[in-house]
Parts: structure tokens; C-alpha cells; sequence
């Protein structure tokens, strides 16, 4: 799946991402940003100075809650999980991004 | 609930960010850990892992700063930090915060008084519905503009209101004096008697109440709100329109209300000139119904002047003069913010460039300046407020203010509204200054200049002189206003009027009904009365007259003397008194006899003219001898017609017009000529002459219980509220405005001259090392002063020339081109303006030169 460097993320993608990485479960912020890497084949690396200020906004927003957990190392350290509102969205948001995604490829094709 | 959790998240961001921000660090840290476990769990050493992990976290502090910056509240958030940190600066900096404040302060705070008093006193002065549409109906002689008329019989009134086209409404008021029966004595009261649609035409409607008054009782229906004092009454009581016309005399010896005042609602959008043409049709129709009682001048034309007007008179131009000062009060306090912000902004400008070197944006530095600029207007103008508030609160206190009595004088929320924003707006700007000068320019000229403070500090001195130059000169004029003003109220308190006013009671009588008409009654009753009050204890001379000495008299009347040919008519004023009158008065008689008690019991057709008239008349001649006919006696039914009095003395000059007119031709008659009318007693007292009251008013109760005393006063208590009040209220405000203004500007230059000495010190210090005295270095410093005084005061003077001219209206006695005011203001400007450059100067001769050069 690997296809070669990283790219730097679409704007308003950042959100659907962390949306569906959430939606399998808890997860701590590392936790996010290696699911990312991990589902787009390292094509997506969200670095902290992204991640962070995206986190806190999508839980101002309602999206997701946090908590503080213990993590698999018996480590502290903060877990995010999907709220209702935030599943609503991330339905919202895939609809949007497949209706764009099939756009731009009847543009390519069109050609 | 995103719309809960966004409220939530605010609140919390907003009030305890400070756990908001330890959250945000400790998982931050976490995320390092977890980095770096996870390195570790690969294999790698723990000092490549923690490396490793710190580079892919990156800078803590950027990440955080992220996070924060796209916060709920984060702008509020920086503002209130923004506040904060101004705060500090404001408190860091005492000097200079209180003075800016004191400033901003003194400006509104004064400003907002006097605006307030002129928007109350003058642009709105009545309580009253639609109060500039009322206007006074009045009649105008074509030939004397002196000749004019408010007063209408009621049928007239009616006519006005029924036949005109231009006014919504007309309604008449006339003042009505009753006696008040208390306890078995008398006492007049001051009565208004009104048209019926008086309240809906004032728009004010009464309280309640009951109760009786006058031998007719009446009762009383309803109370008038206290602030409402239409004419100054007691009581308001209403009368028909369609009362059966009474004539003048019937009117006067029955105490019918007679001549009425008219006022008119005018139309919305009707012009004065219509107004006036609609109303000349009118009264000259009425004009034939008047034959007999001469109501109306040959040739005349009606005018309309505004209530506001016809009651403040003169007095809107003293206040139009006053606004002009305080405008310039306001440029002149207004400017000291101006010019501590430009200090306040040069020694700021190394703070901005380094905080812009250290990555503070333009945006963010404009509105900390922003920010500081609003606390400190903010606190500026809520002093100055308070100040206006209290201000007008002690103004009712301090003796000599006048305003007319229908005012309502409170603080003005719309006038203190544009005081402080004027202040406000020179706050920011000059506030906002440090932005425009230091911000954007090159970093590194900033941060070098700063530390040796020359070229940018300079940059803002040039225009502190100027501003303070223009302060100086406008304190000058100031200053010369108010000069004026005292040269002119000396004037008039010294002024001699021909006799001496003082320890003279002077009051009203009124005799009831039919009962006193006659000569023989009158000349009774007044004997009777005044040789009682000659006996009180302290009194020296009691006399009758029909006017008031020095203020007012019967008027210029026509005069016919036999044997004199002219063609211009002759005007004379006249008073009819009885023997004791000149020695009451202490006018000395010029020539001839005076009038003995034989031509008073007698009534002899005698005559004593002053001085004027026979100058006036008689320049070539002795007018002893001849005989003078009053005319205006031939037009009152109960006078004797074409009577000549023969002319037996001359007595000396004294004011009879007021004030404000050259003493006028005056004939003197015996006052039993006819039993016409109401009379005044005038009574010289050795001290304390309005202790006389009491005893008068016993003796006419003795006398007749129901002869009253009126309006009992003083000479000098008339003269006071009749020529002394105005002139002593432009003392007042004129010098307050003066000393403000010139308090003011001195903080203005010494604040530029102890600015310009801090940027000198090196240079002293360098002229004292090279051997410059003490008595150089204070030259030097005063000659730089001296310049902006003399700058001043050279273009205030320049200006006065110009705005004196202003004030020649309000000024008596004295020229505007006043030399001893226009000489001693600049004098005294330059004397305080000195000892304002001394104390800096002073300062600059302590330097010490190792010190100074230090700083290098």
C-alpha cells in the first residue's frame, strides 16, 4: 500500500481521519496518529503540531471527549473517544468526501 | 449537544485557563513518553529514542501555542491579558498615569458642566412641550424699536387665536396678585390667571390638592409639578374667553387680570415671516377698536419671537461666549493627553521593538497600544463625569449664577457624550502614535536610537512645542476674556449712578378698590403711612414715587414746552413724589426750590426738572420759569388734560433707565396731581435697610388692613439681580475658564520642558565637564522655555485682537482694546510660564557630569 513520501493532508481531511481512526475505539493521541499512518500506508503523517490543536478543536466542538487513562505500559495519558454528535459527523463527512471523491474521478476520467 | 459543549468549553477556557494550560502540558509530556517508549520498544537506545522522540514531538512551547491559539475565547482571552499587562504599564508609571488622567478629567469633567448649563440654559431651556415652537406675540413700533408689546386685552387675545392661520394654538397668562388671609393678616400672593387651554398648550398637567384663598374663596383643584414656575406663581387660575370686557381703569381699580401675555404654538415648518404677516392682518383689524387707549403705534408690524428668547434675552450671548471658551479649554486639555502620549510614546519605542523582534505581530502590538489607549480613556472620562456631576451640583451654590429661573439645569447626558468622545478620540490617537511612528520601521534603528533617545524623541518634541505654543495663546485669550470681564464688573459695581443705593428699602403698594381713587384719599393714606415709618427707629427719610431710582421710571414720554420750536419730537421721562423724595434720594438741588409740602397738599402745578433736561433743552436758557406739559396725561381719562407745570428748580443727575443708558430728561411733579394708579415707597434707612419690612408691613395693616406691601426689597438687592448677577456670573465663568485653561497649558509647558531637559542631560553634562556654569546651563533651559512662552503669547495676542471684538457686547464701561488687561494677561502668562520652565531648569543645572555621561 506504500505509495512512496508523505503527503501533506487536504484541507478539512484532518477531521474525517481522526473521526474514523476514533471510531473503532478509544485512543490516545499517539494512538491516532499511528492509526493514520498505519490505514493510509504512511501516506498521512500527522505530526503533534497538527494533531493537537485539531484534537482540542474537534472536542470544543463536541465531537469527542477526553479522558485520562492508563495506557498499555501502565502509562498516564489522555484518550479520546467518538461522543454522539461526532458520529453524526463522521457520517456527515464521509458522505461529503465521497461525493467529492467520485467528482474529481469523473473529472479525471472525463479527460 | 455541540452548542452546550462549545459554552462549556468557553467558560472553561476562559475562566480557569490556567488548568486548561497544565492539562494541555501534561498531555503533551504524555505524547513525549509515549514517543519515546515507543522508540525504546524498537530497539533503539534510550538516548537516540528520547532524541529521536523530541525531534518528531517538536518545540513544546509551539505546540502548546498552536493548541491555544485556536482556542474557544482565546481573543478574549488575549485581551484580558492585553488589559492586564496595560494596566501594569498605567501603574508603573504613576506620574504619568495621573496626569494623563488629571487631564482627561479636568477637560471633560469642565466641558460637559458648561455644555450642559448652555444646553439647558439656553438650546432647551423649558420644561415644556415643544418649548422652541412657543413664540411671544408681539407688537412692534416701526419708528421706536423700544416700542414693544406682549400684552392683549382678552378679547384680543381671542381674535389672535381665532383668526390666525399659522398657529396651532394661542394662549394668554397674566400675573394676578391676591391677598392671602392668614391669621388675620394680610399678604399678597403671586397669581397667574390663564386662558383654558393653558395646560394642553404648556403640555404640563398638575398633581392634586385642596383648599381656599382670597376673600372670594376659591378652591384649589390641582398642584403644579414643582419644577413647573410659569411666571414665577403661587397659584394659576383660569378665566372665560368670553368674559365681558372690562376697560383698563375698571380693570386696575377692581384688580381685573387686563392685559394678557401671548404666547403661540407656531406650525411645524411655518416661517417667522408668515407667521409675523398672518398675525399684522389681525391687529390691524383690531386696530380700530383701540382709538381711545393708544394699544397700538401709528406704523408698527408684529414679530414673533421665541419664548426661550424673549425670557434669557441678552444672556444666550454669554453663553455663546462661554461655549467658545470651553471648546478651547477642551483643545487645550485634549492637547496635554496629546502631549503626554507623545512622551509616553517615545520612551516606549525600544518596549515595541523588541517585543516585535521577539515575534510579536503588528496586529498584536497595535492592539495592546490599542487596548492601553481605552483603559486609559476609559478611566480619563469616568473621572471627568463624575467630575461634571459633581461640578453642577456645587454650581448651585456659588453666588452669582444666573440662569433663567424656567431652566432645568442637570448634566446633559448628550453634551457629556461628545466631551468625551472629542477626549476619547485624542486618547487613541495620540495613544495609537507609538504604532504608527514605531512599529513597521527597521528593528535595529529602533532598538539603537532607543537606548540613546535622540532622533525619534526629537521627532516628538517638535510637535509638543507646537502644541504647547498654541496652548499658551489660547490660555492668553483666555486670560484676556477674563480680564475684561473683571475690569468691566469693577466698573460697574464702582459705578456712581448719582446717588448712594445703599440702606434704601424699596417696595410696591397696592390699595383696595375705588376707596383710594381719589387725590385727597391718597395723599391721606401715603401721610399717614410715611410719617409712621419716618418714625421707626434707624430711618431717615420716607418718600413715595411712581418708578424705582437709577433702574426704572415712566418711561420716555412726549413733552410740550411753550415757546420752544423743534422738530423732532421731545421725550421726557417723568415721576410724580411728594416733598421728601430728593432728600430720601440725597439729590442735590442744582438751582431753584425743591418741592415744599404746601405744592404736595396743595398739588400746585410746579415742576423740579434734573439736570439733563434743562442741559438738554433749555442750553442757551434758564428754564425756571417756563412750563412743561406732560401729553401722556392727556391720554389717561383720570388725569388732569393739558396741564402745565411750571418749572421751580433743578436737582442733580441720577440714573433713571438703568445701568446700560445715559440718565434721561426728568421732570419731578407733585404726586397729588391725581389719585391715578399704585404707588412704590422708597425709604432711606441708617443701616440694614431690609430689616424694614416688618415694620412696614404693620404699619399699613395699622393703617388699612387691606393695603398691601409688595415685592418689599432692598435698592441694592434690585440693582443686584437687575445689573450685578450677569456681569458677576462672566466673572465667574470666564475666570474659571481662564484658570483652567492656564493651569492646563502650564502642565503642558513644564511637562515639555522637564521632557526636553531628560533628553539633554548628556549634553549638559558635557557642557558642564568642558566648564559651563550653573547660571549657562539654567539660560539655556529658560531661553528654550521663554521661546515657547513668547511664541505663545505673540500669537495669542494676534488672536485677541480678533476675538475680543466677541466680547464687546458683554463688556460695561470698558473698552474691549482694554490696555491695562491686554498688557498684565501676557505679563502675567509669562511670569507663570517662567517659574513653569524654572523648576526643570533647575533640575538641569543638578546634573552631575560623570553621571550624564555615564549613560553613554
Amino acid at each position: 500500500m506504500a505509495t512512496g513520501e508523505p503527503t501533506t493532508l487536504l484541507q478539512g481531511t484532518l477531521d474525517l481521519l481522526i473521526l474514523k481512526s476514533l471510531a473503532t475505539g478509544e485512543m490516545h493521541g499517539l494512538g491516532v496518529s499511528r492509526r493514520i499512518e498505519q490505514i493510509t500506508g504512511g501516506t498521512f503523517v500527522v505530526k503533534p503540531g497538527s494533531l493537537f490543536p485539531a484534537l482540542h478543536r474537534m472536542e470544543e466542538e463536541g465531537w469527542i471527549s477526553s479522558f485520562w487513562g492508563d495506557s498499555e505500559n501502565n502509562r498516564r495519558a489522555k484518550y479520546y473517544r467518538l461522543t454522539k454528535p461526532g458520529r453524526r459527523q463522521l457520517e456527515a463527512e464521509t458522505k461529503r468526501w465521497s461525493r467529492i471523491s467520485l467528482a474529481i474521478a469523473r473529472v479525471l476520467e472525463a479527460s | 449537544m455541540p452548542l452546550f459543549a462549545k459554552g462549556r468549553s468557553f467558560l472553561r477556557n476562559v475562566f480557569s485557563s490556567r488548568r486548561v494550560d497544565e492539562d494541555l502540558d501534561g498531555e503533551v509530556r504524555a505524547h513525549l513518553e509515549l514517543l519515546t517508549e515507543e522508540k525504546l520498544r524498537a530497539g533503539v537506545p534510550r538516548a537516540e529514542a528520547e532524541r529521536a522522540a523530541r525531534m518528531e514531538l517538536g518545540r513544546v512551547e509551539q505546540v502548546t501555542e498552536q493548541v491555544r491559539d485556536q482556542r474557544l475565547g482565546n481573543w478574549l482571552q488575549s485581551v484580558l491579558s492585553d488589559c492586564r499587562y496595560g494596566i501594569r504599564q498605567l501603574r508603573k508609571n504613576p506620574a504619568f498615569t495621573s496626569v494623563a488622567v488629571l487631564a482627561l478629567a479636568l477637560g471633560v469633567g469642565f466641558s460637559s458642566i458648561v455644555f450642559s448649563i448652555f444646553y439647558n440654559g439656553i438650546l432647551h431651556p423649558f420644561p415644556y412641550r415643544d418649548a422652541e415652537r412657543i413664540k411671544v406675540i408681539t407688537v412692534v413700533s416701526d419708528e421706536d424699536p423700544h416700542w414693544r408689546r406682549s400684552g392683549y386685552r382678552l378679547d384680543e387675545v381671542f381674535a389672535l387665536r381665532k383668526g390666525n392661520h399659522t398657529f396651532e394654538d394661542v394662549a394668554g397668562t397674566t400675573s394676578w396678585d391676591v391677598l392671602y388671609t392668614k391669621q388675620g393678616v394680610n399678604e399678597p400672593i403671586h397669581g397667574v390667571v390663564v386662558t383654558p387651554n393653558f395646560m394642553d398648550f404648556w403640555g404640563v398637567r398638575p398633581l392634586l390638592g385642596r383648599g381656599f384663598i382670597d376673600n372670594r374663596p376659591r378652591t384649589i383643584i390641582g398642584v403644579m409639578p414643582p419644577r413647573f414656575f410659569l411666571f414665577g406663581a403661587d397659584f394659576y387660575t383660569t378665566i372665560a374667553w368670553n368674559r365681558p370686557e372690562p376697560t383698563e381703569e375698571d380693570a386696575m381699580a377692581n384688580n381685573l387680570p387686563f392685559f394678557f401675555f401671548a404666547s403661540g404654538m407656531l406650525k411645524k415648518g411655518v416661517a417667522p415671516a408668515t407667521a409675523n404677516a398672518d398675525l399684522l392682518a389681525i391687529a390691524l383689524n383690531l386696530v380700530p377698536l383701540h382709538k381711545e387707549d393708544k394699544a397700538f403705534p401709528e406704523k408698527f408690524h408684529m414679530e414673533t419671537p421665541g419664548f426661550a428668547e424673549a425670557i434669557v434675552g441678552d444672556f444666550t450671548k454669554t453663553m455663546y461666549l462661554l461655549i467658545g471658551s470651553v471648546a478651547l479649554l477642551l483643545f487645550i486639555s485634549s492637547s496635554n493627553v496629546a502631549s503626554l502620549l507623545l512622551v509616553h510614546t517615545s520612551s516606549r519605542v525600544k518596549e515595541i521593538a523588541l517585543r516585535s523582534a521577539l515575534g510579536a505581530s503588528r496586529a498584536r502590538l497595535v492592539r495592546q497600544l490599542f487596548v492601553e489607549s481605552v483603559i486609559l480613556g476609559v478611566i480619563g472620562c469616568v473621572a471627568g463625569v463624575l467630575l461634571a456631576f459633581l461640578g453642577l451640583r456645587t454650581l448651585t451654590i456659588v453666588p452669582g449664577i444666573e440662569v433663567p429661573g424656567e431652566a432645568d439645569l442637570g448634566l446633559n447626558w448628550a453634551v457629556v457624550l461628545f466631551a468625551v468622545a472629542i477626549s476619547f478620540l485624542t486618547t487613541l490617537l495620540f495613544g495609537l502614535s507609538p504604532a504608527i511612528f514605531a512599529v513597521g520601521r527597521d528593528l535595529r534603528t529602533n532598538l539603537q536610537s532607543a537606548g540613546v533617545n535622540a532622533s525619534t524623541a526629537h521627532r516628538g518634541t517638535k510637535v509638543r512645542g507646537a502644541l504647547v505654543v498654541a496652548q499658551v495663546a489660547i490660555s492668553l485669550i483666555l486670560l484676556v476674556f477674563a480680564g475684561l470681564m473683571i475690569h468691566s464688573f469693577v466698573a460697574i459695581t464702582h459705578f456712581d449712578p448719582g446717588i448712594k443705593t445703599a440702606n434704601m428699602f424699596v417696595a410696591e403698594t397696592h390699595l383696595p378698590g375705588h376707596q383710594y381713587d381719589s387725590t385727597e384719599s391718597k395723599r391721606a393714606f401715603f401721610s399717614q403711612v410715611l410719617t409712621r415709618i419716618s418714625a421707626v427707629p434707624g430711618v431717615l427719610h420716607a418718600t413715595t414715587s411712581l418708578g424705582f431710582p437709577v433702574l426704572w421710571g415712566p418711561g420716555s414720554q412726549d413733552v410740550t414746552i411753550p415757546g420752544k420750536a423743534h422738530d423732532k419730537k421731545w421725550r421726557t421721562s417723568f415721576e410724580a413724589v411728594d416733598e421728601n423724595y430728593f432728600a430720601t434720594l440725597g439729590l442735590p438741588l442744582l438751582r431753584g426750590g425743591g418741592l415744599s409740602s404746601s405744592d404736595v397738599i396743595a398739588a400746585h402745578r410746579v415742576a423740579v426738572v434734573n439736570n439733563t433736561f434743562a442741559q438738554q433743552y433749555f442750553p442757551n436758557d434758564d428754564p425756571i420759569g417756563h412750563s412743561v406739559k406732560l401729553n401722556v396725561l392727556d391720554e389717561i381719562p383720570s388725569t388732569p388734560h393739558d396741564a402745565y407745570f411750571e418749572i421751580v428748580g433743578i436737582v442733580a443727575d441720577c440714573r433713571n433707565w438703568g445701568f446700560d443708558r445715559p440718565t434721561a430728561p426728568e421732570v419731578f411733579i407733585p404726586y397729588t396731581f391725581s389719585g391715578f394708579g399704585d404707588r412704590n415707597i422708597l425709604v432711606r434707612t441708617v443701616a440694614n435697610a431690609g430689616a424694614l419690612t416688618h415694620p412696614a408691613r404693620q404699619i399699613f395693616n395699622d393703617v388699612d388692613s387691606n393695603a398691601i406691601i409688595n415685592r418689599p426689597d432692598t435698592l441694592d438687592s434690585m440693582l443686584e439681580s437687575h445689573t450685578f448677577m450677569r456681569p458677576r456670573f462672566r466673572v465667574f465663568s470666564f475666570s474659571a475658564c481662564a484658570g483652567i485653561g492656564l493651569g492646563l497649558s502650564l502642565i503642558g509647558l513644564f511637562g515639555v520642558m522637564a521632557y526636553s531637559v531628560t533628553l539633554q542631560t548628556q549634553e549638559f553634562g558635557i557642557r558642564m565637564a568642558l566648564g559651563a556654569l550653573t547660571g549657562d546651563i539654567l539660560a539655556l533651559v529658560l531661553r528654550k522655555g521663554l521661546l515657547l512662552v513668547g511664541g505663545g503669547i505673540v500669537l495669542g495676542l494676534g488672536a485677541s485682537f480678533f476675538a475680543v471684538r466677541v466680547v464687546k457686547s458683554q463688556l460695561w464701561g470698558v473698552s474691549e482694546f482694554d490696555l491695562r488687561v491686554l498688557l498684565l494677561a501676557p505679563l502675567a502668562l509669562l511670569a507663570a510660564g517662567l517659574l513653569a520652565c524654572y523648576l526643570p531648569a533647575r533640575r538641569a543645572t543638578k546634573v552631575d557630569p560623570l553621571v550624564a555621561l555615564r549613560y553613554e
